[in-house]
């Protein structure tokens, strides 16, 4: 997979900017603050519908414009595909696949698969439960895109839920909301089991080529013992255990058990990497889940665009070389740094400078 | 809500356009000086349809569908099998519906569906009026027609396990609707198929 094209209008600095690259690397060069982040973020909003700095979609339209757009031509098995994507900040984003409308934007995912490194990579170990929750939903994403539909199902009817049970709602106006979550909890449960399990091996491995003494395992940590890959199964002990919790829900308000409570589990040797690990360690856990990510998708026969934002000044030689060499496997990689001197030559062959509002060759 | 940045009567039109659904504050500044720089008479045109349609429409006392008269069209028409009745979110899906020809029954519009993040539950949609015209013995099937989105299935839940013990036939349509959506996007073959196999609850 590859962008041939990009061009972003309004998108943050960038009022209008029109890219075209080759296939290999592709590194942006500019300052902190030049906006070189920003073309990194418009290929990961295209990837995910959503960005991995904000949480609404004001802040990615430039000052006094109505929308923002973001439109790539992305080459995939021989095929081109040109997408379109309206964003919006007050009401639902507008999306185009090969210049026709598409009902929903959810329809655009999977057009650009991509794994992406960023300084907040960190957090994946040292961070709360929920980027971890978020990195295997944006994965599971990636492999299958039906599933975007599933997890924010969930997540709506945990919400709606959370608010009946702060308000003491008798159980059958729970029971239609509660249905609904053993239904999607069931799914998303068996779907991330099932993720874990096939990533755990390349994430081992990876952590292990880092020249790291002690053994990386990863696991899934459920608030529900015994969930497993299967749905039926899982619905039953969901259901089970939502009988137990019912009135400990009640005096708290919220919703106990379900996916929007696990986590994924990291270990490094006898001991948990959160609250263990040195900073060395974290790094090269965050990065063994990034590159066996990459690894289980190129596994599962795609192709995904590798995109390293920012990376490279955190990381030290026997790290950079490691990621260096997943480059060379990728047919594409997008790289961002301040200081062209924390880059491997291999990596320097198409260079754009990056200067507020603009990009040159 | 308005940065209040005309004055006056301009202003007053921008704030009220911006409370209605779909219309940000910048569509509803558009509006409103679209409708300031426009002929008198295209205002005038807009002035009388909100005042007709507020004065003449009435939502019907039986089903709650809109109606120009006590009762609608539908619930006058003797035609119409008083056995059974499709419960639906909206005036808008009795039309999507009654464009299938598949059903000859009568309706029920809820007024929406259970929602509590938006302060929606049973007791602001029409349920209450529901369950009055269930109390009549004639009615021996009910058919759960709200959207195919969670709001919609959680509303169909509540209603099958408050309606089944009544000894009432209760259906839903069949899935093959598109997920997440309304039931006014499903074209008239889908919505007539989904119709045909329903499925008891
Ligand atoms: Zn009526």
């Amino acid at each position: 997979m590859r962008v041939l094209k990009l061009a972003l209008t309004n998108f943050r600095s960038y009022k209008n900017l029109e890219l075209e690259f080759p296939a290999g690397p592709t590194t942006f060069i500019g300052n902190n603050g030049s906006g070189k982040t920003n073309i990194a973020e418009s290929l990961i909003y295209l990837a995910y519908l959503s960005s991995h700095r904000v949480s609404n979609n004001q802040p990615l339209i430039s000052l006094g414009a109505d929308q923002a757009i973001i439109r790539a031509e992305i080459e995939s098995q021989g095929r081109t595909l040109q997408v379109d994507l309206e964003i919006n900040a007050n009401k639902a984003n507008r999306a185009r696949l090969n210049g026709n409308p598409v009902k929903s934007q959810r329809e655009i995912l999977g057009a650009l698969q991509i794994i992406y490194f960023s300084p907040e990579d960190l957090d994946l170990v040292r961070g709360e439960p929920t980027h971890r929750r978020d990195f295997l939903d944006k994965l599971l994403i990636t492999q299958s895109p039906r599933l975007a539909g599933v997890i924010s199902d969930y997540e709506r009817v945990v919400k709606q839920r959370n608010t009946l049970l702060k308000t003491r709602a008798p159980e059958n106006a729970l029971v239609p909301w509660t249905e609904q979550l053993i239904t999607y909890g069931a799914q998303l449960s068996a779907e991330r089991i099932k993720l874990v399990d096939d990533l755990n091996p390349y994430v081992a491995a990876n952590y292990a080529n880092l020249n790291e003494v002690k053994a990386a395992s990863i696991s899934y940590k459920s608030s529900t013992d015994n969930l497993s890959a299967d749905v039926t199964h899982n619905v039953e002990i969901l259901t089970a255990r939502q009988i137990e919790v019912a009135r400990q829900e009640q005096e708290r308000g919220v919703s106990l058990i379900g996916p929007h409570r696990d986590d994924l589990h990291l270990q490094l040797g006898d001991f948990p990497a959160k609250g263990y690990a040195s900073h060395g360690e974290s790094w090269s856990m965050a990065i063994s889940l990034r590159i066996g990510s990459y690894n289980l998708l190129k596994s599962e026969g795609a192709e995904p665009v590798l995109i390293l934002d920012d990376i490279f000044a955190e990381l030290d030689t026997a790290r950079r070389q490691q990621l260096t060499s997943v480059t060379q496997m990728a047919e594409q990689t997008f790289i961002t740094a301040a200081v062209e001197s924390d880059l491997p030559a291999e990596l320097l062959s198409t260079k754009f400078y990056v200067t507020p509002g603009e990009a040159k060759r | 809500m308005s940065t209040g940045m005309y004055e006056g009567a301009i202003q007053d039109l921008i704030d009220a356009l911006g409370r209605l659904p779909g219309i940000g504050p910048k569509s509803a500044q558009r509006i409103a000086f679209h409708i300031l720089q426009s002929d008198s008479e295209i205002a005038a045109n807009l002035v009388e349809a909100v005042r007709t349609v507020k004065e003449r429409v009435k939502f019907c006392t039986q089903c709650g569908n809109v109606s120009e008269e006590t009762e609608c069209r539908i619930c006058r028409d003797p035609r119409r099998d008083g056995t059974k009745i499709c419960v639906v979110e909206e005036s808008k899906d009795v039309i999507a519906i009654e464009r299938t020809r598949e059903f000859r029954g009568k309706y029920h519009v809820l007024g929406g569906a259970i929602s509590p993040i938006d302060g929606i539950g049973p007791d602001q949609l029409r349920i209450r009026e529901l369950m009055q015209r269930l109390s009549d013995s004639t009615i021996t099937e009910i058919i759960l027609a709200t959207d195919p989105n969670l709001e919609g299935e959680a509303t169909a839940t509540y209603l099958a396990r408050l309606i089944k013990p009544m000894g009432i036939n209760v259906s839903r349509l069949a899935s093959g609707l598109p997920v997440g959506g309304d039931l006014e996007y499903a074209d008239e073959v889908t919505l007539g198929r989904a119709f045909e196999g329903r499925t008891n609850l």
